[in-house]
């Protein structure tokens, strides 16, 4: 029997291009910090999320989006509206789950809403994309794409 | 909510905002800025897709020169987001009568043209 997301969870596919990613998934957490959702990133090793630790902080001159990596035991990670963790760690209720990694869907059922981002240039990132997205659709989730803007290149703020 | 619009400034609850803005979950976003200045984007208003409103009002600007790009008119309808893109002292009346009303609204405001 298929399991059936509890509340149903909405996966954005948001294309982008391999150069882009993380400065287009660091504008989004940005926007989704500051309408006040509790967000996770999913990075795929501890190199990874220090990389996008560091991106958080510079990614643009004028942002300010406080956050943490998760480790383990040694933080209440309820005090954090942005945290980074290392592989599908189930922390306490968050919003929105921001994938730089792959991730199952039986975990990204937990989350109202799921970032994945469709990186077009990598072939296989883009065919692991396909397959998720037909899984995601046969299993009851609200799937939605998001093409790539025409102008990807990030301008600063105004 | 919105007390007041006129040509580049907005008075939300007793605050005035002098630059483009949005309202998410009843929160003013301001500083709202694009990648397009007069085009709106999906990743304009990530914070409005990820909180999946019922109603987003797009506030186009005095007399309304922005435009919603046609990705995203295609994107809202898939989310069953309703779209209301009114010139932005329109925006401000529908906005606020759709708030009244109980509605679950976003908005995404041009204060200039």
């Amino acid at each position: 029997m298929l399991n059936m997301p509890m509340l149903r969870t909405r996966i954005y596919f948001i294309e982008t291009s391999a150069a882009e990613h993380r400065s287009l998934l660091c504008r989004w957490v940005e926007q989704c910090h500051e309408s006040g959702r509790k967000v996770q990133v999913l990075a795929e090793s501890g190199m990874a999320a220090r990389h996008l630790d560091q991106m958080l902080w510079t990614f643009s001159e004028s942002s300010f989006v406080p956050h943490g990596i998760h480790v383990p035991g040694e933080e209440d990670a309820s005090v954090h509206q942005v945290l980074i963790t290392v592989g599908e760690v189930p922390l306490g209720p968050m919003d929105v789950l921001v994938c730089d990694a792959g991730c199952s869907l039986d975990f990204m059922a937990r989350f109202d809403c799921v970032l994945h981002f469709v990186v077009k240039d990598d072939p296989g990132r883009r065919q692991d994309s396909r397959l998720m997205w037909q899984k995601a659709k046969d299993r009851g989730f609200e799937v939605l794409h998001v093409p790539e803007s025409r102008n990807a290149k990030m301008p600063s703020r105004l | 909510m919105i007390e007041e619009y006129r040509f580049g400034t907005m008075r939300v609850r007793g605050r005035e905002y002098h630059g483009d803005l949005k309202i998410v979950n009843d929160e003013v976003v301001d500083g709202w800025w694009r990648k397009e200045g007069h085009e709106v984007a999906a990743d304009d208003i990530m914070d409005i897709l990820v909180m999946k409103p019922r109603c987003l009002v797009v506030g186009t600007g005095q007399p309304g020169r922005m435009r919603v790009a046609e990705s995203l008119k295609a994107l809202l309808l898939d989310a069953g987001i309703e779209l209301v893109e009114e010139p932005t002292a329109e925006a401000v009346r529908t906005f606020n009568r759709l708030r009244e009303s109980g509605g679950f609204v976003a908005g995404a405001f041009h204060l200039t043209c």
